[in-house]
């Protein structure tokens, strides 16, 4: 049987709901708008891979300087890369496919290739190396 | 890519773990000093103003560059990544080259290298060429006065072009003049750097847009 306060009571909670919907929607919407404003991802030059917790921490506070140089800690001081070791082209099995990009130069008629692949994340970007005679650096 | 021999003195370069726009900021093991990677110039410490010398590298496909370079050989590490292929470009006006001619910045989105691959332009007064091969995504700059001429290029096919002055074929990817008259000169490659053009922007917010 149809109680009339339950029904009072029924459309009222309705109402609740509708409005928490409502509330909801805002909020969500309001959060995605938000979310397009913010830099992607992808448009941070390095940090594609994962990294250390630091980084994580710091990415939604992460300042965008202007002028003046006022670098940011976001990960620890890596390692140098000094030994890297090079095969010839004939040697590659699956190191490097073929539509991969790799970074390419030549010196003095020697040429050599740094597979982008390899390069990526603060623990590889930059190798140290030497080529025809001088001493250089790839760097992603 | 970089040389990494400053003032006689040869740096051994690490990741600092600092960004600086966003950037990354190298540093110098023999003197701590810290280098802007996008600059190529050292930011702080003893040889801070102090500039590295950069060199023209190519981003390329493994393909194309083991085809052009044969006797290459190529860094031998394990992935850090997967992706990085030539799918990347699917947004090609979020990447760039960027140039330093004579001081003044300029860039060229690859949405317009791939609208004109091979361009003819004046850039701070100076004469170059901007040369784009869509199957590999290998953006090439080229100073284009030989001696004391200035030559204006058309294309001829997959890596080759011709000067109107001469009409002798050159191939883009050495920059030799392979017949004609001027067969065995060669166009001097210019450093082009490529980016994300909001990175490049960032750095160098008057840098001016080629090709649009």
């Amino acid at each position: 049987m149809d109680n009339p306060e339950s029904n009072e009571q029924q459309s009222r909670s309705v109402r609740w709901i509708v409005a928490l919907i409502a509330v909801t929607v805002t909020a969500v919407s309001a959060v995605s708008i938000i979310n397009t404003l913010k830099p992607k991802n992808e448009d941070i030059e390095w940090a594609r891979p994962k990294i250390s917790p630091i980084a994580n921490r710091d990415k939604k506070k992460r300042p965008t300087e202007r002028g003046p140089f006022r670098p940011v800690q976001v990960v620890p001081p890596m390692p140098a890369i000094t030994n890297a070791k090079f095969i010839n082209a004939d040697r590659v099995n699956k190191q490097v496919t073929d539509q991969e990009l790799v970074l390419g130069v030549v010196i003095n008629k020697q040429a050599r290739a740094y597979p982008i692949n390899m390069l990526c994340g603060p623990q590889r970007e930059i190798i140290n190396d030497r080529l025809g005679n001088r001493a250089i650096a790839a760097t992603w | 890519m970089y040389a990494t021999t400053v003032k006689d003195k040869k740096l051994t370069l690490t990741v600092s773990g600092r960004l600086w726009k966003r950037s990354l900021v190298m540093m110098d093991i023999e003197t701590k000093s810290l280098w802007s990677h996008l600059l190529g110039e050292a930011m702080d410490g003893e040889l801070k103003g102090e500039k590295l010398e950069p060199l023209p590298a190519q981003m390329t496909t493994w393909a194309a560059w083991k085809q052009q370079h044969p006797k290459t050989t190529v860094l031998d590490m394990s992935r850090t990544f997967r992706n990085y292929d030539k799918s990347v470009y699917r947004k090609p006006q979020q990447y760039a080259i960027g140039l330093n001619i004579a001081g003044k910045m300029f860039h060229a989105t690859f949405e317009s290298m791939i609208a004109k691959p091979l361009l003819n332009v004046t850039l701070n007064e100076w004469p170059v060429l901007i040369s784009y091969d869509i199957d590999s995504t290998a953006a090439r700059v080229f100073d284009r006065k030989v001696g004391q001429q200035v030559l204006e290029f058309e294309s001829k096919g997959k890596d080759r072009i011709v000067d109107s002055a001469t009409g002798s074929t050159w191939d883009t990817v050495s920059g030799q003049a392979i017949d004609g008259t001027m067969k065995g000169k060669t166009l001097r490659h210019m450093v082009a750097i490529p980016s994300y053009t909001r990175a490049w922007m960032m750095f160098h917010p008057d840098s001016q847009i080629i090709g649009k």
